[in-house]
């Protein structure tokens, strides 16, 4: 009997097109995930590849797909009325909703499995190579055991919740609530815990991660794990079957409670209403006349509908868990800058928290719900056709719905700042209300743009199924990586979205607000077509309106034509865009056309020569140079390549040596035969001319910022490039192949510099002169000391020389900064930072101070005189050090304080790093393109260890120690890479955690005084104008200064050996 | 008042609902009578504009009520077969809702002819309750009471008395018959008794047909001396004669035939009704009046 009811019950679950249509999404979906997240070759077969493709599988589409079957089968008999009809059958009330809920489970596993089909054919897709059949039937039962063991509880789990809440009687909606709160939790305690599932995770607090490897309903955490620990493993497994087994005892004891249970005769009940004797005469009816008035029609619409949304006590309740979900989000962080430091969180900070992933998610959701409640409400209650035969036309009805989605979210943007003002008043912050004005601009206006097309796609589509589908497809668009997986990487395929991107300090919300409101047009002009749709659908054809629907139709396309045209031209300010795949083949062909020229002598650039003229307020920068050319060779140079940026084209290039230039527009390189070779030791000049815009129209991109409040450009890459330019080359192997490259040789690190020509080795130092100019009210920056500053009608000029030559990578930096300097010795201190941002000032320039004195001693002084120091917009990397300015994120930088016990600040130990590269990248470890970036950034951590000691003391450094530890152990648990030594080193937790405790054990072991030695003899030997120094030069001149310790030295520093010590103190 | 010239409805799925329907509706109450699948929903949902007809013209007073669907709305009260109501509303509250998009502006007149409405369907006592805890009964009342908000010059009922006790059942006959005095009321009910005591006309809808219509009592009568009664073995009729329905009658099996002249000696000539010329065209007899 079970199990006939069990095979009825799929028959009838299987025969629904919602099924039919997951089993047809269920593969694509796999296929994009497993052909999406790419791995190495190597990897791709490999448990770590595995588990994460599985992981992410089950993460985004578990607790949708469970949701969506879940609404559609468990609420299906009151959906189509035959609660009563199934409720009088013979069969226990428990053992039918049982066998419904088994059937789910069954039913679901399978959409799983098919969706690993998918998965697994993916994976193949990326290998070049297939492994053998045998090793194809092992990754296959792999990954579906692997299904088995993740997915398997927490798809139990999930439905025995969703059938407890729909036996209390809770309405659909709150089942999707359930998974979108699962849904949203589950990538914020990844996020947290560092899953590698989530780009970007940091090393979490360890108490909290051992919990949630306990907790995970996945059981990811403990299989992330390098080394995987069954034990936790399976008591993880049996907790969440546990957890799931509760649920379902919990909706089993509920379950004799009908949803539509009849109600109770009560006191006023029907009976008594309709025993009563009726008086004769009664029925007597008096008719009104009618005069529909169309304001009081919509007045009466909006207030009827609003009461029903709004006043609904489930309402009521979603609204106080929406403010208890974003004060849990908002309150904890509003302070936090990183680990040890806080800092006076704001409104914008608070709005930040949950601006970008939590309101426009949530916001969207809403919007989709009420668009569908408002549209198809009236057949939900089966009122449709009393309300349709009512007198109020089309337009009342839909403005009326307009107005009342208008009001809900208003009412859920009320109740986001509520949030976000309680979390601020309980912080003691000081609340800006301006910046909740933008907020509701900023944020309401897509969600706004966002509902109108729901309630217009829902209106004009009377498949109910289809439209809800498209509705969700934009969701899709927004909220996963579906448009990039699919390659439509073009702005205007992020369906409503704009580039609206995080505010801070120095930029509020200038990077991308005019982009901001194109956008927002745009998609207005969007979603009013489709609402003239809507209102076009009952006018009668043929008839007089048609025609001029027709005309506002074709009007409004003609609109959002042009509109798009002209966001097109304004993308093209940021440059060309290529897609991934035409940038492949751009390089490649690159590497194909002038790998020539690799081995061909090139002049050197003796002195550039350059005026910048910035326009902030037009975001545009005028650039015109000249370069001064040197035959550095021993032979005559007769061919000169030239090189301009591929999304910037130059807009004038001239050599003046007399020559033939040929251009390769695609590849935006530039041959120049000289007519007469260039002897050694003579000089030509190259003159060239650019204009750099940018739009605000999409995100910005690294090294070019340029808006009304801040501008910062950096010259490389978008100043002409002399030679061929190994960089263009495609690094990844695989890549490499595709495009039918030969691969390149991997070899480590010490072997690239033991077997490189050294005689090549050539630094990239000029002579720079610049001349910039910015309206007034803004400071300007530049490499090299100022020498002449003047005024010409409203723009200030600035002229910057170095008085000898530098690195050759030039910036060019505007901003409305104050700036506080010192000088030390005969060199110049300063910091560039905001007005009200004083606080960290003085200790960033000691940072400076400590810094140069520190290196100054051994290794002479920076290159340069003056060292500026400037807050930056929080874009990007926290720190960047160019030569002779150095940038510096403003949250951390100089918002952020020490935390009362923290044995160090973090404003310190950066602003010593980041002064560190001045010696460390821009003296020596650049010339040698063979080398890592040992001798950049891994000795720029063994500074600050050292800085933290003699200022802060050894508690200090031994802190920063256990920090950096506690990062290395984390990601290292992660890194399924071979072991290298700290020279080859290419991941950011070798070159900065693992490097810091090298440092620190081998300054226990040897002290300072031998590495500074070493330092001072490679830079007597290596520095400009001598041949430059690479790691292993260091490393030999250490040897040479502590020979004793040359095991200890080699097995930190050029072995591929793990770290010995690891305990708390080194 | 409302004229239907050839209207036509094809649904999607190749159903074809209404078949050139042509109809003259004046003031008073008329029926339409028709078994399930007939076309009568159709039919009233056509007229009442919430859905459009594939062919033909609906005019109302002269005005085309296809191209002005608000011109026959804004004088329409309408009760569909069945409907349900939103939650978390009284039954004062959802009438007060719907009486002003009707056009009841003025407050006094709407809660005034609210208080009617609700005695009338004798739902007072149960005005502030939630409708959607209503019994099947209270909520046709509620129907009722719905769509007599306003002033509707056309009133269309669909099932009005389904689901209502015999009392309810004949003191809403009563408001019905007082209502159609000075509008047109389109009644479609399966009671054929319903119709014959209460519509002064009646169309008879089959397979999206009328195929039959007129005064009410014309149709039958012009059965006169044709419609005969007895208790006897069926197998004994001739073959001109025609069963039109069987009764049980304290169990004894009786029969109701349609024959020019007697069939058999034990049947007795009856006064014929509107449900026998409903059966005569329901079982396809042919007839020479037809």
């Amino acid at each position: 009997m079970s199990r006939q009811i069990l095979s009825s019950e799929l028959y009838l679950q299987w025969r629904q097109p919602l099924f039919l249509v997951l089993l047809l999404i269920a593969p694509l979906f796999g296929y994009f995930v497993g052909h999406g997240i790419s791995a190495s070759q190597v990897e791709l077969f490999q448990r770590f590849h595995l588990q994460q493709v599985t992981g992410a599988l089950s993460m985004m589409a578990l607790p949708w797909v469970t949701a969506i079957l879940g609404v559609a089968v468990l609420y299906r008999d009151q959906s189509s009325g035959m609660t009563e009809l199934t409720q009088a059958l013979p069969v226990e009330r428990v053992k039918l909703q049982g066998t419904v809920v088994v059937g789910l489970v069954l039913s679901i596993y399978a959409l799983c499995f098919i969706a690993v089909c998918g998965l697994f054919g993916g994976i193949l897709m990326q290998a070049q190579v297939l492994p053998s059949l045998m090793e194809l039937v092992h990754v296959f039962l792999h990954m579906q055991g692997l299904l088995l063991v993740l997915a398997m509880p927490a798809l139990v789990l999930f439905l025995a919740m969703y059938w407890f809440s729909t036996n209390l009687a809770a309405p659909a909606i709150v089942i999707y609530l359930l998974a979108l709160i699962v849904f949203v939790a589950y990538m914020a305690l990844s996020s947290a815990s560092g899953s590698p599932l989530m780009a970007g995770a940091q090393a979490p607090d360890a108490i909290f991660k051992a919990v949630w490897s306990y907790l995970d309903w996945f059981g990811l955490t403990a299989l992330f794990e390098k080394d995987i620990d069954w034990q936790v493993l399976l008591l993880n497994r049996v907790f969440i079957f546990t957890l799931a087994g509760i649920f379902v005892v919990l909706a089993l004891r509920t379950a004799s409670l009908s949803p539509s249970a009849p109600q109770k005769a009560t006191a006023r009940g029907s009976d008594k209403a309709q025993l009563k004797p009726v008086k004769r005469g009664s029925s007597k009816l008096g008719f009104v006349a009618t005069t529909p008035y169309i304001t009081k029609q919509f007045m009466t619409i909006v207030r009827f509908n609003c009461g029903q949304l709004l006043l609904h006590p489930g309402a009521l309740f979603l609204g106080l868990l929406w403010i208890m979900i974003l004060f849990a989000e908002v309150y904890p962080a509003l302070d936090f800058a990183e680990v040890g430091a806080t800092l006076h969180g704001l409104s914008i900070d608070a709005i930040n928290r949950i601006m970008w992933d939590l309101v426009p998610l949530f916001g969207s959701v809403v919007m989709l719900y009420v668009s569908y409640t408002l549209t198809w409400r009236d057949h939900q209650y089966n009122f449709a056709l009393v309300s349709e035969a009512l007198p109020v036309s089309e337009i009342v009805r839909f403005v009326s719905r307009l107005v009342i989605l208008f009001t809900v979210l208003g009412y859920f943007l009320v109740l986001t700042i509520a949030a976000a003002v309680i979390s601020q008043v309980m912080q003691g912050s000081s609340i800006q209300w301006f910046e909740y004005g933008y907020f509701i601009v900023f944020a309401g206006i897509p969600l706004a743009l966002k509902g109108i097309t729901f309630l217009a796609i829902l209106g004009v589509i009377q498949q109910r199924v289809i439209a809800l589908g498209l509705s969700l497809l934009i969701l899709l668009f927004e909220f996963t990586p579906l448009p990039t997986l699919l390659g439509l990487t073009y702005p205007l395929f992020g369906l409503f979205t704009t580039p609206l991107s995080s505010a801070d300090m120095v930029l509020g919300y200038a990077a991308n607000e005019t982009g901001f409101w194109a956008f927002s047009m745009f998609w207005l002009l969007v979603s009013v077509s489709l609402v003239a749709l809507v209102l076009m659908r009952n006018v009668p054809p043929a008839s007089k309106q048609r025609w001029v629907s027709l005309a506002v139709m074709a009007m409004l396309l003609t609109l959002i034509s042009l509109k798009g045209y002209s966001i097109d031209r304004e993308l093209e300010k940021d440059g060309k865009m290529l897609a991934s795949a035409e940038l492949l083949q751009l390089l490649a062909d690159y590497e194909r056309n002038y790998k020539s020229f690799a081995g061909m002598p090139m002049p050197s650039i003796e002195h550039v020569n350059t005026k910048v003229d910035v326009y902030p307020q037009q975001r545009r920068v005028l650039v015109s140079g000249s370069y001064t050319l040197l035959n550095l060779h021993d032979e005559p140079l007769d061919t000169i390549l030239v090189g301009e940026n591929w999304r910037s084209p130059l807009q004038e290039l001239e050599l003046l040596a007399p020559s033939q230039m040929t251009y390769d527009q695609e590849q935006g390189q530039y041959v120049f035969k000289l007519e007469a070779a260039l002897a050694p030791g003579q000089r030509t000049t190259l003159r060239f001319s650019l204009q750099l815009q940018q739009s605000g129209y999409q995100a910005l991109p690294n090294h070019k910022i340029v808006t009304s409040e801040f501008v910062y450009l950096r010259a490389i890459p978008y100043f002409p490039e002399i030679g061929y330019l190994p960089i263009r080359e495609i690094a990844n192997n695989d890549f490499r192949r595709d495009y039918g490259l030969p691969p390149h040789i991997e070899l480590s690190t010490e072997a690239k510099l033991r077997a490189r020509d050294a005689s090549k080795d050539r630094y990239d130092w000029s002579q720079l002169t610049t001349l910039m100019s910015a309206p007034q009210g803004y400071q300007t920056f530049s490499q090299g000391e100022l020498v002449a500053e003047w005024q010409e009608g409203e723009r200030l000029y600035r002229k910057y020389t170095t008085q000898e030559p530098v690195r050759r990578v030039q910036a060019f930096i505007a901003t409305r900064a104050e700036i506080s300097k010192q000088s030390f010795d005969d060199q110049i201190l300063q910091v560039a930072h905001i007005p009200q941002h004083r606080g960290n000032v003085a200790m960033t320039l000691a940072a400076m101070e400590h810094t140069t004195a520190f290196l100054a001693k051994p290794m002479g002084s920076f290159p340069g005189k003056t060292l500026t120091l400037i807050e930056t917009p929080d874009l990007g990397p926290s720190g960047y050090a160019l030569p002779q300015l150095v940038l510096i994120g403003s949250r951390i930088g100089f918002r952020a304080r020490q935390d009362d016990g923290q044995p160090f600040s973090h404003a310190y130990r950066r602003a010593v790093h980041e002064t560190a590269h001045q010696w460390f990248g821009h003296m020596l470890g650049n010339g040698v393109k063979e080398d890592n970036s040992f001798l950049i950034e891994s000795m720029a951590k063994y500074v600050e260890l050292a800085m933290l000691e003699r200022h802060y003391g050894i508690d200090a450094m031994q802190a920063l120690v256990d920090y950096e530890r506690e990062r290395y152990t984390h990601a290292e648990n992660l890194n399924n890479q071979p072991m290298v030594s700290l020279v080859s080193a290419e991941s950011p937790h070798d070159r900065y955690s693992r490097a810091t405790l090298v440092f620190a054990q081998l300054r226990a072991g040897i002290g300072d005084e031998p590495i500074l030695a070493a330092l001072a003899e490679v830079v007597k030997k290596h520095r400009y104008p001598q041949p430059p120094a690479s790691s292993l030069d260091f490393v030999d001149a250490l040897v040479a200064q502590a020979p004793k310790y040359r095991a200890l030295i080699e097995r930190l520093l050029v072995e591929p050996q793990p770290l010995l010590v690891l305990g708390s103190k080194m | 008042m409302l004229q239907l010239d050839s209207i036509s409805k094809t649904y999607a799925d190749g159903t074809q609902a209404l078949k050139q329907i042509s109809m003259e509706l004046g003031t008073g109450m008329v029926g339409l009578l028709g078994p399930n699948g007939a076309g009568k929903s159709s039919l009233m949902r056509t007229i009442a504009t919430l859905q459009d007809a594939d062919s033909g013209l609906i005019t109302m007073n002269g005005v085309c009520v296809r191209s002005n669907p608000l011109f026959l709305r804004s004088q329409l009260g309408y009760l569909p077969q069945h409907f349900g109501v939103y939650p978390h509303i009284s039954c004062r509250a959802l009438l007060e809702h719907i009486a002003i998009l009707k056009g009841l502006n003025d407050t006094e007149q709407r809660q005034a002819q609210i208080e009617s409405l609700l005695e009338l369907t004798n739902l007072t006592k149960v005005a502030e309750r939630q409708v959607r805890h209503f019994s099947g009964g209270m909520l046709q009342r509620f129907g009722i009471a719905q769509a007599l908000l306003g002033n509707p010059q056309v009133l269309i009922l669909d099932e009005p008395t389904s689901g209502l006790d015999p009392a309810e059942r004949l003191r809403l006959h009563k408001v019905l018959h007082e209502v159609a005095k000075t509008r047109l009321l389109l009644l479609s009910t399966h009671i054929v008794e319903d119709i014959e005591h209460l519509c002064a006309n009646t169309y008879i809808l089959i397979a999206g047909e009328v195929v039959a219509s007129g005064s009410t009592d014309s149709l039958f009568k012009s059965l006169d001396g044709k419609v005969w009664q007895g208790a006897i073995d069926i197998e004994q009729l001739p073959a001109d004669a025609h069963v039109l329905t069987e009764n049980l009658y304290y169990g004894r099996q009786v029969y109701r035939v349609f024959a020019e002249s007697q069939p058999h000696p034990a049947m007795t000539p009856v006064k014929p009704c509107l449900q026998d010329r409903y059966f005569l065209h329901l079982n396809g007899i042919e007839w020479g009046e037809c």
